[in-house]
């Protein structure tokens, strides 16, 4: 792919130093040619990317699940732990009574 | 050893085992680093991702004004939503997962346990003083207790969860960076690449135009305003997208490091002393509670 780029610099700086329309004009449909050529390179790495993409936010999203979960249980032991206290609770608050 | 004595001992150990598993200051400094990358590299790409396809659109537009060229692959090109919002969708998961491990490493239970603890405590002490063998200050300890003990019990089970998810995520996260330093690497052949090309297109399409003398003005005052839109693309180029690019390698490497001090699960000197202050504290509070038996 370097080569197809810098096919496309090298001609493009050409064509911005040319100052003969004619001239310009062949040298602006060579630059054409190589463009299109690396247009269609391009596509075809950002289809790869957009690919490589899913497949690693996918796997990303299964990490970011398991840490909810984690988040999750933490709380529903603060719960347990409390509810243990609030048993506790319950206890003293009938012994009260029963004194 | 008195039974008094080896209870305290096991409390200690038990204590000590329980916030030696939990996260230390250095670990929980790197998921903060780490959150705090991950989010502004979300921004910042997401931001950037969305300019780019505007731009190229806008840019493809004037050209086409210009030189009444059609194209096969519509007005913008590869920047796709399906091609631009992959990258988004990858940086939104990304700062979901930072800001979800800087949560669960950051976010105690300690105001639900105290409320627990608080009800708890209270109940007892509306008991008529003759009806219970505990003082104010011991009925303190108990209640502090609960809070310091759950709270270790919750941390160290976030822990766990952490040291075992983060080493995993990594290759996904790794991925994820090095895809988005690739698509704002101008030499990389792939986003920022054939933004250049676009930026290259139109300043090959306006230098005839603005060549030939014998162009009506309106069709040179199109091509300078293409020109102008190429050169603010230039300037995002130069300006702009080698920070992107250092925001995505930071990111990976904070949760290199991350993972690092997971794994290694180093105690710094400052780590070791919280702990031992907690420790201590704990120790403190159940003495006072073991002083009523």
């Amino acid at each position: 792919m370097a080569g197809v780029m810098d096919q496309v610099d090298l001609l493009g700086a050409l064509l911005q130093e040319e100052d003969d329309v004619e001239q310009a004009k062949l040298i602006k449909a060579q630059y054409d040619r190589a463009s299109a050529a690396a247009k269609k390179i391009i596509a075809g790495n950002i289809a790869a990317h957009t690919e490589a993409y899913e497949a690693a936010t996918a796997e990303l999203q299964e990490s970011v699940e398991a840490l909810k979960a984690a988040k999750a249980r933490g709380e529903a032991l603060a719960d347990r732990i409390s509810k243990v206290a609030l048993v506790v609770d319950k206890v003293a608050e009938l012994a009260s009574k029963v004194a | 050893m008195s039974g008094r004595n080896s209870l305290m001992l096991g409390l200690g150990v038990f204590a000590f085992a329980l916030s030696a598993c939990g996260l230390s200051a250095e670990q929980r400094d790197a998921i903060a680093k780490f959150s705090e990358a991950s989010a502004v590299l979300a921004e910042t790409a997401s931001d950037q991702l969305v300019e780019v396809r505007n731009d190229y659109i806008q840019m493809r537009t004037k050209r086409q004004k210009l030189t009444q060229v059609t194209y096969d692959d519509g007005f913008d090109g590869p920047l796709t939503p399906a091609n631009i919002g992959a990258p988004i969708r990858a940086t939104t998961v990304l700062r979901n997962y930072g800001d979800l491990l800087l949560v669960l490493a950051t976010d105690s239970q300690e105001q639900a346990l105290r409320t627990a603890a608080d009800k708890f405590t209270n109940s007892i002490r509306g008991l008529a003083a003759d009806k219970r063998a505990i003082s104010d200050e011991q009925l303190d300890a108990v209640g502090n207790a609960i809070v310091t003990i759950g709270g270790y019990w919750i941390e160290d089970e976030k822990a766990d969860a952490i040291k075992e998810i983060v080493p995993a995520a990594h290759p996904q996260v790794a991925r994820i960076g090095e895809l988005l330093a690739e698509d704002f690497d101008p030499k990389a052949d792939v986003i920022a690449t054939a933004y250049v090309l676009e930026i290259s297109d139109v300043m090959a399409d306006t230098k005839i135009p603005l060549l030939e003398e014998t162009r009506q003005s309106a069709v040179r005052t199109l091509a300078v305003d293409a020109r102008e839109l190429a050169f603010q693309g230039e300037r995002k180029v130069s300006g702009v997208f080698p920070g992107v690019v250092k925001a995505a390698r930071n990111m990976v490497g904070a949760h290199n490091r991350l993972v690092d001090l997971l794994i290694s699960d180093e105690l710094s000197v400052d780590g070791i002393a919280a702990y031992s202050k907690s420790v201590e504290e704990l120790l403190h509070q159940l003495s006072l509670v073991r002083r009523t038996d």
